[in-house]
């Protein structure tokens, strides 16, 4: 076997891959690219994907699986630009040899998708890139055979992905195609087939951007609109310029002053294109519309009259983007296009659109929405939110009273709609509206109060909610809701949370508003009434939960609680029992009242009340608990009582866990149990570079030679088999990016590592380091691997670490992969320490002897020859095998590689004539292609 | 105006959740960070997608009874445009559709900053959004058998969406009509096309269009305005032309004194509407007028079978009224029920069953009846009582239904249960299909439908009137609300009842709709 440089391209280490296996790696990667990127190098892999891209032996259905790699995940494949530029490349040429077979449609297809998303998302596109010159140019070429005159109708697909790709084009770098308007119109006017929509869109695009790009110039003269509508030129490459901003659809417009005469051929061209839109697809009569409304706006001399002969057609339209359309032309024409008439006509539909029994719920309440941002023409504010319309009246609104019929999400869109409407409008019909609407709570409740199932539950509290935001005015509806909400109660205490959540919700929302407070009083009564030897445990931890809540509630007097606390520790056996979930519950109520305003008044009540559980509350925690409360409340005062209760451990630092926070269900110091995965990586594991050392200067050493004996070999083989040699790779493990103040100190770091090929080393222990402090020294982390496999080959280790922060807090985090390069494998030849130094160049020998090649054995013998000065060569062996050297002598070298745990590598190296030869034997001929791509590295950074 | 990515989920109760299909748009996405700036989100892998989508529609943790971030009552969807928690922030505004057991989603792309988030009317890309998602979900769930179909259709998509749809910016959201002329080349002509017409079709020339009507009605029998029924018509049309640029008009007709169409929406393919068609509307106030036809609607059909219009309309009274009364007296339970059909409708079913359920009784243990008209069934599970009625009501139009259900003791252990129909609240459900008949009178026949090609088409025409089969949740909101308006009896043994809800609708593009039904609801009070 022989290589040579020059003539070997390095060896991939990424296995071959057929079919199946490709389309098993393709869907593996869509899942997580990142993830399964870690596992190989992306250079390696997008290598493996161009050549099998051009291998016959993959079909073509694969191929065009694996072009989609590249169409969805340019970025991760193409890291930077020069691999983008490589990449769009290779394609090109792909695709060059495709378009002479004149076959592969689909296939042509994709790799056209392919480049031009590998040349946009990699910044490629501009003049500078051959490669994107090209590829437009292709395009161009594509797009020509208008009818499919040359190329025949097999090859329409491909025209109209062409179409698309300039389209794209355009789109990302708008005003590219400027400079040939008259090309495209042709192309548009002249194709029939039924691609003629592509040639259309891309017309319109590059016509509306052409445009703006003219509005944007000061004082074009005089007919240049004229000029570019009939423009031949080339593509405008300027507008690939990166630094060019897009323009946000709203905003400030552009606005071109143009003469009613300059105008009159763009204004027959647009006639044209809106006469034919009828023959475009919904969708792309909707992109059209929307191409046209923006340019039409531009241009003041164009009358938006010119969209009214489509407009009925439109008005009656069940399809959305049609109706979608009418609404946007209605926000940027306003009366221009839609008279007072008009208007009330358009909202009229709309509101038939928000509640048409046949059409799906999700565009209904998409139309809903619209109807709360309808473009007036004469809006009454310019309040970005919700808006009724003002021309909205409660009669037209009749048919979308909400009932127990919809779904959720209509119910309370309805809800919202109605209740804004009924607000503004004052009047009978508003009032019996909301009436209406208190009876649809009503109904709901029942369905709740039978046990309705968790959608329902929410969407009644929801809808509550929405009802107190909107008519907490009323009192008549109000305090009808609430005894509404005590039955409710009555009946079904699990619902406490979501009380509890109402409760925090309305008073969010209404702020001073006495309702809530009402609520939470009304809540805290009902449940002290109740008799207190017919709780059942189950009820008492919601009831207790809600009087936790209704503690904090400072104008909320809390004697009944205390007394009610009392009567269940003495009557109900809970203390007894000794359930510590009870106790803390009960104590969680204690913790609040502790914090009351109004401590004084229950001060004695509560103080008993603690005493009691601190000596009959069979569980050890909670008498100590109770104990804390009780020494707390009794010799502290009130200030500094709440101001110890209230650290919580999540504000502040450490320090607040050691106080008085008892686990309640409430807080979150279940935070502190939890390992959370850290928002970023913040460490990385950094390969401490080797120290090249001096290698020895050997003669012949005939003193050293009779010392060797004869079974010299087999005395060598048998300590291989006795040890188990490691490889000890040394990082330092160190801060990556920017680190925010709460990670600046690190504590107890546990290194996790995990190998991706379980079969080369033996699993592997973690490291750990206990701290790691910003702007001290690195710490080294030792990684000490046992390598198992009987062919050695490179392959990557995954790292975790998780660390404690001085917050108190757990995190997970993941590294970067360490990548075990060949080279990393490497050990020197292991000599018996009985052994003299000389001895070991003589092993060499015995070695070098013992691995020829045969018919029998997995030896092999390879040279390797390149370029390269004496010097260099000297200065190549100083560098990578100094460790490795056992003789060297005047430009000649022997060298013995050890791969544990059965392996060697020996090359004698000879350096004649600015010509380095190196002649390999090793044991293991699998080793020789790794060799051969690491010697091609190494020697050519070398190289003369 | 384009789309960043699209997603098709499972979300089964057996299987796990599971990411069914994905494609992103990095052309886009690159527009989306040059557009959104600071404000802009990036995609995370499809499974971390998966996880903010199901936390956001509420399907996590589906065993607890509480979760603020998905129960809390301030957390109010009112679109199914969300805004999902991602390690990167929000991202916004995902669109997402639940159908069968997928969840189809997408996230259009929007040209501006979206803090503030602008309005969606304002992201021109959002209708496309909607559409896009409808047909890939129009397609995922058609043919013939629909379930075995779907992991094909799903493999199938990918290709589908590389036309429909090749860099982000959709052309067609009829995935369907794109399966079906794959590769499909039709010769030149002289003429442009609608890109939605890729072919001559072969074969017999014909024209068929349908009218389907439903009838959804709710009676309770308590006089006032408590009673309320609706029925809604749909149009549809399978053209067979032989012609790339086929021209059809078709007209509709009501008789003389029939009430105008109502919210007429009409198929993109209709070419131009007559402005009259849109002026009787179900939220304005009627006007007299208004025309009542002939609505005329030219088009240029597509190649498959499509819906030309949808129209509602105001009836005076339903089908069907209808009465139930029950007694219940221990294990025994005396069972009435009448049922009537109005004199306008035509007395000639395909089909007509009246089911009545019970619940939390236990198993039924013996029926004796006396029945006016038809037969009586009893359901496997022995909780359901079918009155089969057939094909025709008698002369009279009336029918009676008496009887005692004699349950078994053991009520708990046995029989279905349901919270909201206990005690006095019940229902019957009516299922009934009657072809040749509209309720409106709308028709069409052979000679309102013209055609402007050379060759002649075969013109077939028929009508019915249907009802549907409903999800379980409205079939319980409904019993709901009668119950609302139950008056509270504990305590007493003798109940009577009344009447009912009918509630009826048309199953889209029905023109054989075997295996629908009406349902008439029925409360009993006392």
């Amino acid at each position: 076997m022989q290589h040579s440089a020059g003539v070997t391209r390095p060896i991939s280490i990424m296995a071959e891959r057929n079919n199946a296996s490709w389309i098993q790696a393709v869907s593996s990667f869509c899942a997580s690219p990142q993830s399964f990127l870690s596992n190989i190098t992306t250079e390696d892999f997008l290598d493996g994907l161009l050549k099998d891209l051009t291998s016959e032996a993959i079909q073509e259905q694969t191929k065009v699986l694996m072009l989609s790699l590249l169409e969805e995940f340019p970025n991760h494949l193409c890291p930077d630009q020069r691999s983008g530029e490589d990449t769009s490349e290779v394609l090109m040429n792909m695709l060059k040899a495709t378009v002479k077979s004149g076959k592969n449609v689909p296939l042509r297809c994709h790799l056209l998708l392919a480049i031009e998303t590998v040349l946009i998302t990699t910044d490629n596109f501009n003049i500078d890139c051959r490669v994107a010159q090209e590829f437009a140019s292709m395009l161009m070429h594509i797009i020509a055979d208008v009818n499919d005159i040359k190329q025949g109708p097999v090859n329409r697909p491909v025209r109209a992905t062409a179409c698309e790709c300039l389209r794209e084009l355009e789109t990302c770098c708008p005003g590219f195609l400027s400079e040939r308007l008259e090309t495209f119109y042709y192309m548009h006017q002249q194709e029939m087939t039924y691609i003629h929509q592509s040639y259309t869109m891309l017309y319109t695009v590059a016509l509306k951007n052409a445009v703006y790009l003219l509005a944007q110039r000061e004082n074009p003269p005089n007919g240049t609109l004229k000029t570019m509508l009939t423009s031949n030129k080339n593509f405008f490459w300027k507008a690939t310029d990166n630094s060019r901003e897009l323009r946000p659809t709203s905003g400030e417009q552009a606005v071109l002053v143009a003469s009613k005469r300059e105008t009159k051929e763009l204004k027959s061209v647009l006639s044209c294109l809106l006469e034919d839109s009828f023959l475009l697809t919904p969708i792309c009569q909707n992109t059209m519309f929307w191409q046209i409304t923006q340019l039409v706006s531009m241009i003041r001399t164009v009358s938006p009259g010119i969209f009214k002969s489509q407009l009925i057609r439109l008005f009656g339209t069940m399809d959305v983007s049609f109706f979608h359309s009418v609404l946007q032309m209605k926000a940027v024409f306003t009366d221009s296009l839609f008279t007072a008439e008009d208007e009330h006509f358009l909202l009229q539909r709309l509101v038939v659109m928000t509640q048409h029994p046949l059409l799906g719920i999700s565009v209904k309440l998409f139309y809903l929405d619209c109807l709360l941002h309808f473009p007036e023409n004469r809006p009454l504010n310019s309040n970005p939110g919700e808006n009724l319309p003002v021309l909205l009246t409660v009669q037209m609104t009749s048919s979308l009273f909400p009932n127990v019929f919809n779904d959720g999400c209509t119910m309370l869109s309805r809800q919202n709609l109605l209740s804004m409407l009924y607000l503004e409008n004052e009047g009978f019909q508003s009032e019996k509206g909301i009436g209406f609407l208190f009876d649809h709570l009503l109904s709901l409740y029942k369905m709740v109060h039978r046990n309705g199932n968790r959608e329902i539950t929410s969407t009644f509290f929801r809808a509550v909610y929405l009802f107190v935001r909107y008519f907490n005015n009323c009192d008549k509806y109000m305090d009808n809701l609430m005894n509404t909400l005590l039955e409710l109660y009555g009946s079904r205490s699990s619902l406490a949370p979501y009380f509890i959540n109402l409760i925090n919700e309305s008073q969010v929302l209404l702020e001073f508003h006495s309702w809530p407070f009402s609520l939470s009083s009304a809540l805290q009564k009902q449940v002290v009434r109740l008799p207190v030897e017919m709780l059942n445990l189950g009820n008492l931890g919601w009831h207790l939960q809600i009087l936790a809540r209704v503690a904090q509630e400072h104008t909320v007097t809390q004697k009944r609680t205390v007394s009610f606390l009392k009567q269940v520790c003495l009557h109900s056996g809970i203390c007894q029992q000794g359930d510590w979930r009870s106790g803390n519950a009960i104590l969680s109520v204690c913790k609040n009242l502790l914090q009351h305003q109004q401590l004084d008044s229950t001060f004695m009540l509560l103080a008993d009340l603690l005493q009691y559980l601190m000596h009959h509350f069979e569980d050890i925690d909670i008498q100590d608990h109770a104990r804390l409360y009780y020494v707390l409340l009794t010799n502290v005062s009130i200030d500094k009582l709440t101001k110890m209760l209230t650290m919580s451990p999540a504000e502040s630092q450490s320090k607040a866990r050691s106080l008085s926070s008892i686990m309640t269900q409430s807080e979150n110091s279940s935070t502190f149990l939890t390992i959370h995965n850290a928002q970023s990586t913040i460490l990385q594991l950094c390969l401490i570079p080797k120290v090249a050392s001096e290698f020895p200067v050997s003669s012949e050493d005939p003193v050293s030679m009779s010392l060797i004996k004869n079974h010299f070999l087999d005395e060598y083989y048998e300590q291989l088999t006795g040890q188990r040699s490691r490889l000890t790779m040394k990082y330092h493990l160190a801060y990556k990016g920017d680190i925010n103040p709460t990670h600046q100190k690190l504590f107890c770091i546990a290194l996790q590592f995990e190998l991706t090929d379980e079969s080369s080393f033996e699993p592997l222990d973690g490291v750990t380091v206990p701290c790691l402090i910003l702007d001290r020294e690195p710490t080294v982390v030792a990684v000490k691997l046992v390598p198992k496999a009987k062919d050695p080959r490179p392959s990557v280790i995954r790292v975790s670490a998780t660390y404690s922060t001085q917050d108190g807090f757990t995190h997970r985090t993941s590294l970067e992969p360490l990548q075990m390069m060949f080279p990393d494998l490497f050990l020197p030849l292991p000599s018996p320490p009985s052994w003299l130094t000389n001895a070991r160049a003589h092993l060499f020998d015995r070695l070098w002897l013992a691995l020829q090649p045969d018919k029998t054995n997995q030896c092999e013998e390879s040279t390797f020859c390149c370029d390269m000065s004496e010097n260099a060569l000297y200065s190549v062996a100083r560098s990578y095998f100094s460790d490795f050297v056992l003789f060297y002598n005047a430009n000649e070298y022997k060298i013995g590689i050890y791969l544990p745990p059965r392996c060697h590598i020996l090359m004698q190296v000879i350096g004649k004539e600015n010509i380095a030869q190196f002649v390999i034997r090793t044991d293991n001929w699998n080793l020789l292609p790794f060799l051969n791509s690491h010697l091609l590295t190494i020697t050519s950074q070398r190289a003369l | 105006m384009p789309l960043r990515a699209v997603w098709i989920f499972s979300h089964g109760r057996e299987q796990p959740s599971a990411v069914k299909f994905s494609r992103r748009f990095p052309t886009v996405e690159k527009r989306a960070k040059a557009f959104n700036r600071a404000s802009h989100v990036s995609i995370p892998d499809n499974h971390e997608v998966l996880k903010a989508l199901l936390l956001e529609l509420g399907l996590t943790q589906e065993n607890k009874n509480f979760v603020e971030y998905r129960d809390g009552c301030s957390r109010i969807r009112k679109t199914h445009v969300h805004a999902l928690n991602v390690p990167d922030g929000k991202l916004w505004p995902v669109l997402a559709m639940q159908s069968a057991d997928f969840i189809y989603a997408c996230l259009p792309l929007v040209e501006q900053q979206l803090e503030p988030p602008p309005s969606l009317i304002s992201i021109s890309s959002i209708s496309e959004a909607f559409s896009l998602l409808s047909g890939a979900m129009t397609f995922i769930h058609s043919g013939q058998n629909p379930e075995a179909d779907v992991p094909s259709r799903l493999s199938h998509l990918a290709s589908l969406l590389t036309q429909a749809c090749p860099l982000g910016s959709p052309l067609d959201s009829n995935l369907i009509g794109l399966h079906e002329v794959v590769n499909s080349s039709a010769g030149n002509q002289a003429q442009k096309a609608p890109a939605w017409r890729f072919n001559r079709q072969k074969g017999k020339s014909q024209i068929d269009v349908h009218i389907t009507e439903k009838v959804t009605c709710a009676q309770y029998d308590e006089g006032h305005d408590s009673d309320t029924w609706q029925v809604y018509g749909t149009v549809s049309c399978k053209c067979n032309l032989d012609a790339i640029t086929a021209s059809v008009t078709v007209g509709l007709h009501l008789p003389a004194n029939g009430s105008p169409l109502q919210d007429i929406l009409v198929h993109p393919c209709v070419t131009s509407v007559d402005s009259s068609l849109l002026i009787s509307s179900s939220v304005a106030i009627t006007d007299d007028s208004a025309s009542n036809g002939p609505y005329k609607l030219p088009f240029t059909p597509p190649l498959e079978p499509f819906n030309l219009c949808h129209y509602t309309s105001q009836v005076p009274v339903p089908p069907i009224l209808g009465c139930y009364q029950m007694t219940e007296d221990g294990c025994n339970v005396q069972i009435s029920v009448k049922l009537k059909l109005h004199e306008s409708v035509r007395n000639g079913f395909d089909h007509c069953e009246a089911h009545i359920p019970f619940f939390n009784k236990g198993h039924i243990k013996h029926f004796e009846y006396k029945v006016s008209h038809g037969q009586m069934e009893m359901s496997r599970e022995k909780s359901r009582l079918v009155w089969v009625i057939g094909q025709k009501f008698p002369k009279s139009l009336e029918m009676v239904l008496s009887g005692t259900v004699t349950f078994s003791s053991d009520r708990l252990s046995s029989g279905p249960t349901d919270a909201v129909c206990g005690g006095n609240t019940a229902y019957v459900k009516l299922s009934f299909r009657i072809p040749e008949f509209t309720l409106t009178g709308c028709y069409t026949d052979q000679y309102s439908v013209q055609n402007f090609s050379t060759a002649k088409p075969k013109i077939l025409t028929c009508k019915s009137l249907i009802s549907q089969c409903e999800g379980a949740r409205e079939l319980l909101t409904v019993r709901a609300r009668a119950c609302e308006r139950a008056p509270d009896c504990e305590g007493t043994h003798v109940r009577e009842s009344e009447l009912l809800t009918v509630r009826a609708r048309t199953r889209e593009r029905a023109p054989d709709c075997e295996g629908t039904h009406a349902r008439t609801y029925v409360r009993a009070s006392s």
